[in-house]
């Protein structure tokens, strides 16, 4: 996931969203736990504190007795945590039992009024103090505060607690989430994944068009581009054709006017002139027109048999050698596939095998073999092509595969041959090989690896 | 000889007329596979160069036709249409040999005389009969190794009847294979061109290469050196 990319904004903006969310949420919750919490221990106390005042006498004397038995006993325990007090007039009239050694501050109130307090000094202590006006039993009024102090300790554990759980929870979840989030995110990338991989498989002409399935959003850009795929194949398929149709009907005029150049009625300097430039003109317009046809051929999916195109080129040239009564011999498995474009084979063999039946003296060895590769799903494709001729000499061997040189001189042709075959064998990323045939002559080895 | 041209581009035809009458040949163009169908369905053609862009319809159908109408004339195709694939197609549709525009005249010439022997059952450019030689690709004629000087006439009358031995040669045939359809046929010149031949080839008249059959024709009577 590299930085700028759909899945990294995607996913980075989804996390980022998700833990606001989260924290958010948490301190939310937690507040209004903490509120709850609060609120709930200060009913506590208040009850504690009408438990008190039920229980509560002020005797004669102006003692106060307390009926402990119907009290909650932490009250009678020292240290407890639960802690009452009585105040009359800003003095402790009343401590429990259980208050031996603590103090808590007087807040003067009047009747009726409650207030709740916190004391941070240790131990610390929730305190929630009510005045009252206490009434003896001779009608005199007495003003009192009551106060009930417990220990906040529990409550802070109890808010701890429920913290731990709170975030631990949340965190869980946002793992999870986040995990979910980046398969969900993966999950609805692959459409995009899919289409990378089948337009590099296009690129590579493993492919004609994108044919998908793919999701209603991406139909759309795949029609289009699509579209754009075939007008662009058209666009080279018309601009190969007028390429073509533009080097052919260059051809009659050049013939013509080779035709004239040959005539004796030019001055014999200027026919020469004439005619190698003609010459020249001639090579460039068959060299480039070639290319242009294999460039445009590259890369096909439908599997040719090759032995029927090597038996249709040998009967051809067959015909044309009548006289020469070439034994040619083709060997090879009669199912031989190759991916080649068939134009392409036809160059390729065409080119060699003419170039064999030209110079054997009687006999030619084809010979057709496939090598599997180990992770490929087809064979790679060798042809062989020897004769009993002279052969090509060290010194051009390496000529004659550089366009427009021709070992051959005094046989006319054009001398594009070998230089097509190794363009085309090239494109096709295989080799052309020389080697001395085991029949005395020329022998010419093409490689061609299968796609993928 | 007679040959026939079949293609659309007039200048190039007319140089290929020019040429093969300047190498003696009686030649009939044509411009559309329409008039090439008609030449060879009513002329006595020797060999046929076609194009295979005609504007009618294809060179290939044209020779397709022509086979099927039982003309086993050699055809050569001369086209800017130069990938193999084509060149095997042409083939298959019963053309004999193939040649890519733009071409060299020497090539031209080479291949269609190869055709001619061929359709003649001879392989080689050199005919031998006895003491005459004929090499077909230079058109020289050589008796007991001295070279005999002919006309263009005399030499291509020569050739025919050297190319057929031992078959009869009506002055029809003969004057058909070797004239355009446009010019005089004047069977008396014909005549004259043999008498000129027996004298060149037999100055002692012990060989009597050529026989008169009267009424019927001439025959070339040597045999051919094996």
């Amino acid at each position: 996931m590299t930085r700028g990319s759909l899945s990294f904004r995607l996913g980075l903006s989804a996390a980022i969203i998700l833990l606001a969310f989260l924290g958010l949420a948490g301190v939310t919750v937690e507040k209004a736990f903490d509120e709850a919490a609060r609120k709930a221990m200060e009913e506590r106390l208040q009850a504690h504190i009408y438990a008190l005042l039920a229980t509560f006498e002020i005797d004669p004397y102006g003692q106060v007795r307390m009926n402990d038995q119907r009290l909650d006993n932490r009250f009678s325990i020292p240290g407890s945590g639960l802690y009452g007090f009585v105040f009359m007039q800003g003095q402790p009239l009343w401590r429990s039992g259980s208050a031996l050694g603590v103090q808590i501050p007087y807040v003067a109130l009047g009747s009726g009024r409650r207030r709740l307090l916190f004391r941070q000094q240790e131990p610390g202590l929730w305190i929630l103090y009510y005045g009252v006006v206490w009434e003896t039993e001779r009608g005199h009024p007495i003003p009192l505060v009551l106060a009930v102090a417990e220990d906040a300790a529990s409550l802070s554990r109890q808010i701890a607690d429920f913290r731990q759980t709170l975030w631990s929870w949340l965190g869980g979840s946002g793992i999870f989430l986040l995990i979910t989030q980046v398969l969900i995110l993966r999950w609805s990338l692959k459409p995009l994944r899919t289409i990378a991989a089948d337009l590099e498989a296009i690129e590579a002409s493993k492919k004609r068009r994108l044919a998908g399935p793919y999701p209603k959003e991406l139909g759309r850009l795949a029609t289009n581009l699509n579209i754009l795929l075939e007008s662009e194949r058209a666009h080279l398929e018309r601009y190969r054709n007028t390429l073509a149709d533009l080097a052919h009907s260059l051809k009659t005029p050049l013939a013509v006017l080779t035709g004239m150049g040959q005539s004796t009625q030019l001055p014999e300097p200027a026919q020469q002139t004439l005619s190698e430039q003609l010459e020249r003109m001639q090579h460039l317009v068959d060299y480039q027109l070639k290319k242009a046809a294999a460039q445009g051929s590259h890369g096909t999916l439908t599997p040719i048999a090759v032995l029927p195109v090597l038996e249709r080129i040998r009967s051809s040239l067959d015909k044309i050698h009548r006289e020469k009564a070439v034994v040619c011999r083709l060997a090879g498995k009669g199912d031989t596939h190759c991916f080649l474009d068939e134009g392409d084979l036809y160059e390729i063999a065409g080119n060699l095998l003419d170039n064999a039946y030209k110079w054997c003296r009687r006999r030619i060895n084809v010979r057709v073999d496939v090598h599997p590769q180990a992770g490929r799903r087809h064979p790679d494709l060798y042809i062989r092509i020897e004769d009993d001729g002279p052969g090509i000499p060290e010194s051009l061997r390496r000529e004659v595969l550089k366009r427009g040189i021709r070992a051959d001189q005094s046989t006319h042709g054009h001398g594009i041959g070998l230089a097509v075959v190794n363009e085309l064998v090239t494109l096709h990323r295989g080799r052309l090989v020389y080697y001395q045939s085991p029949l005395g002559g020329a022998g010419w080895e093409v490689c061609i690896p299968s796609p993928e | 000889m007679r040959v026939l041209i079949v293609e659309d581009e007039t200048q190039l035809g007319g140089q290929l007329r020019d040429f093969f009458t300047a190498k003696g040949f009686a030649v009939d163009t044509a411009g559309t596979a329409k008039e090439g169908l008609y030449f060879a369905t009513e002329y006595p053609l020797d060999v046929a160069i076609i194009d295979l862009g005609l504007p009618d319809f294809s060179g290939l159908e044209l020779i397709g036709q022509m086979r099927e109408k039982g003309r086993d004339l050699p055809i050569l195709i001369l086209t800017a249409r130069d990938r193999w694939q084509e060149k095997v197609e042409g083939l298959e549709a019963g053309a004999d040999d193939y040649l890519v525009k733009p071409f060299h005249y020497e090539e031209l010439w080479a291949r269609i005389n190869a055709l001619i022997r061929r359709a003649a059952g001879k392989a080689h450019p050199v005919l031998r009969h006895g003491p005459v030689s004929l090499d077909t690709t230079a058109q020289t004629v050589r008796l007991h190794d001295n070279p005999v000087e002919l006309t263009a006439f005399e030499y291509k009358v020569l050739e025919y009847l050297m190319l057929h031995p031992g078959k009869v040669i009506s002055k029809s045939e003969l004057t058909e294979h070797l004239y355009d359809q446009d010019f005089e046929r004047d069977s008396n010149v014909l005549e004259v061109f043999i008498g000129r031949l027996r004298k060149k080839l037999d100055p002692e008249g012990t060989l009597h290469p050529i026989e008169t059959l009267r009424g019927r024709g001439y025959r070339w009577s040597l045999p051919q050196d094996p």
